[in-house]
């Protein structure tokens, strides 16, 4: 079989799943940021910024192992830059922390939010838009998209000719990634100052978070339009959870983000995929509204499979949710019990394999091979 | 002791917090009598977060109204600082700087009682091992957000039992990635869930 038509089998199984629909079997999405590592043991996180290319090359040695061979999600690769991560933290106006600079060599990496927003800059918003602040607020955090290098488009190619031919699927994560304006303005004022805000002045975070909704939908639908199709988008959540706030105020100044997101992202043949760390067990009844097979709820491992098998088994694909931890530190058995555990309550419809927020650097190799292994019913 | 700070505090009314303490210190009201109203306070404030009515952001504001008024009457936490139930030290293991969950923890064990060392962030194993033997606690907790930090709370724990301070002392860890399995790598004494776990894991050990 070519790497094409592999790539077609995983498309088509990967859809299959995404559309609710029966695949041939359930979907492996267990990509990692630290599979080098299993290639070059001395290789360290500082490696990824220092020489990427050569962390790149090791990790697509990574994804043609035997058994690690099998999964279907298309490695992590072409993205381990200090210009790319400096971008996403800018998404929260703030800054980020490298090993073998901040931090020590084998360190991930970290972001340190600085919450460069005052309490007169909702009313800037209010005036003159969130773009206009946007852009006031890179000033003041010193971040300069302009400066940013251009990505090396040769370098791209290549790499991408070789992804192909690892036979993957071609899906990712699409050409924007629309954060809700909850996190985006909990991260520009900084977590303690945004939902003191919220208490003192309701209205007016209300109407900050309307003007950065519209803006952010426009734009994300412009974007897409644009860009190389992908059959959905990737939206994160990690300053909510039904743990961390009251459903009043997710009613209130979060819920309608994904309200308007979700139809708007309908309306162009892109489904919303729902990237939300800690516990959301008790919003989920929230997400029953959105059609059936338009959206995918990936969560970390703090909210359960049980609960979301019992509200949203029927209405979206749901993928997860081994504990990273036990990559890290449990035993193959262990991932091995767990993976057949989730198989046997999820079923194979609308369920991807997966770990919770994201196969951590270090997760051990016969860990993730023992997952797999497990999901091919070996 | 003033019934309007102690509802302030419970209400995470923050500008009449501020101000309250303000007036009770001009007033010549003693500090300790002005932080147990804040206790009581911040007491309530647990309370309606164990009931649901109050969830993980208002404790975090909790946090930060409660350390800011205690600072203007010179901080709960420093050096010599009495307590009701004894010392607990705690930091984010080095290499993470992550600090919400450890600054909710943190201030709920002091309104708890407790005499609280908040070592920071990317905490290295000297200074929990000087801390440690600085100030005896009981109960010590490590907080750590990444999964690639789990080897040094491992290697900070075995340094603890190396300096032969293990014994009576119990260590606490905690954090999104946290679990059972963790606990059983690392060598940690329990996992706490939640602040409130840790207040009650802290009261038990120490017959409270």
């Amino acid at each position: 079989m070519t790497p094409q038509e592999m790539t077609e089998i995983r498309n088509k199984r990967i859809m299959a799943a995404l559309n609710m629909e029966k695949p041939d079997r359930i979907p492996i999405n267990l990509s990692g940021q630290g599979y080098f590592k299993w290639i070059d043991p001395k290789a360290v996180l500082a490696d990824m910024f220092r020489k990427p290319k050569y962390i790149d090359d090791l990790t697509l040695q990574a994804y043609k192992l035997p058994i690690i061979e099998e999964m279907d999600s298309a490695p992590m690769v072409g993205f381990s830059s200090e210009a790319g991560l400096a971008a996403f933290a800018a998404c929260y106006f703030a800054k980020i922390k490298l090993p073998g600079r901040e931090l020590p060599e084998d360190a991930i990496w970290n972001i340190d939010e600085l919450g460069p927003m005052t309490e007169e800059d909702y009313d800037v918003a209010i005036d003159k838009g969130w773009a206009y602040l946007t852009a006031e607020l890179y000033k003041r955090i010193g971040f300069d998209p302009a400066s940013l290098p251009p990505p090396d488009m040769e370098y791209m190619g290549e790499l991408m000719k070789k992804v192909a031919e690892l036979g993957k699927t071609s899906i990712g994560m699409g050409s924007a990634m629309p954060m809700p304006s909850f996190e985006v303005l909990s991260g520009a004022r900084k977590m303690t100052n945004f939902f003191k805000d919220i208490r003192r002045m309701p209205d007016k975070v209300k109407a900050v978070l309307e003007i950065m909704n519209e803006e952010t939908i426009a734009q994300t639908v412009e974007t897409v339009k644009k860009g190389p199709y992908n059959p959905y988008l990737f939206v994160g959540g990690t300053r909510a959870g039904s743990d961390f706030i009251s459903a009043k105020v997710y009613e209130q100044f979060y819920h309608p983000y994904y309200q308007k997101l979700v139809p708007a992202l309908q309306d162009i043949n892109v489904k919303t995929w729902f990237h939300n760390d800690s516990d959301w067990s008790g919003f989920l009844p929230y997400f029953t509204e959105f059609p059936k097979a338009q959206c995918i709820f990936d969560p970390d491992h703090l909210t359960p499979m049980e609960t979301l098998k019992k509200v949203l088994g029927d209405k979206m694909c749901i993928e997860g949710n081994i504990p990273p931890g036990l990559l890290a530190v449990g035993t193959p058995d262990d991932c091995y019990k767990e993976a057949r555990r989730l198989i046997d309550l999820m079923g194979d419809t609308g369920f991807m394999m997966g770990v919770g927020c994201g196969v951590p650097a270090n997760a051990k190799r016969e860990n993730v091979e023992a997952i797999i292994l497990a999901t091919l019913g070996k | 002791m003033s019934k309007k700070l102690i509802d302030a505090m419970a209400d995470l009314d923050e500008d009449l917090v501020i101000s309250e303490v303000k007036t009770l210190v001009s007033q010549g009201v003693p500090a300790l009598d002005i932080i147990a109203a804040l206790q009581e306070g911040m007491s309530t404030v647990g309370k309606r977060f164990e009931e649901k009515e109050y969830f993980l952001s208002e404790l975090i504001m909790s946090a930060e109204i409660f350390n800011e008024a205690s600072q203007l009457l010179g901080g709960v936490g420093g050096e010599g600082a009495t307590s009701k139930y004894g010392t607990f030290v705690m930091g984010t293991i080095y290499d993470d700087i992550h600090d919400i969950g450890k600054n909710i923890v943190t201030t709920v064990m002091s309104s708890n009682g407790f005499h609280v060392v908040d070592l920071g962030v990317d905490v290295p194993t000297a200074k929990y091992i000087e801390a440690i033997k600085q100030y005896q606690p009981k109960v010590i907790g490590i907080s750590c957000l990444l999964t690639t930090a789990f080897d040094n709370i491992k290697e900070c724990i075995q340094s603890i039992e190396k300096a032969g301070l293990r014994k009576d002392l119990k260590i606490l860890i905690g954090g999104g990635p946290v679990d059972e399995a963790t606990c059983k790598y690392v060598g940690a004494d329990h996992v706490c869930k939640n602040a409130q776990e840790t207040v009650e894991y802290s009261k038990k050990y120490m017959g409270v």
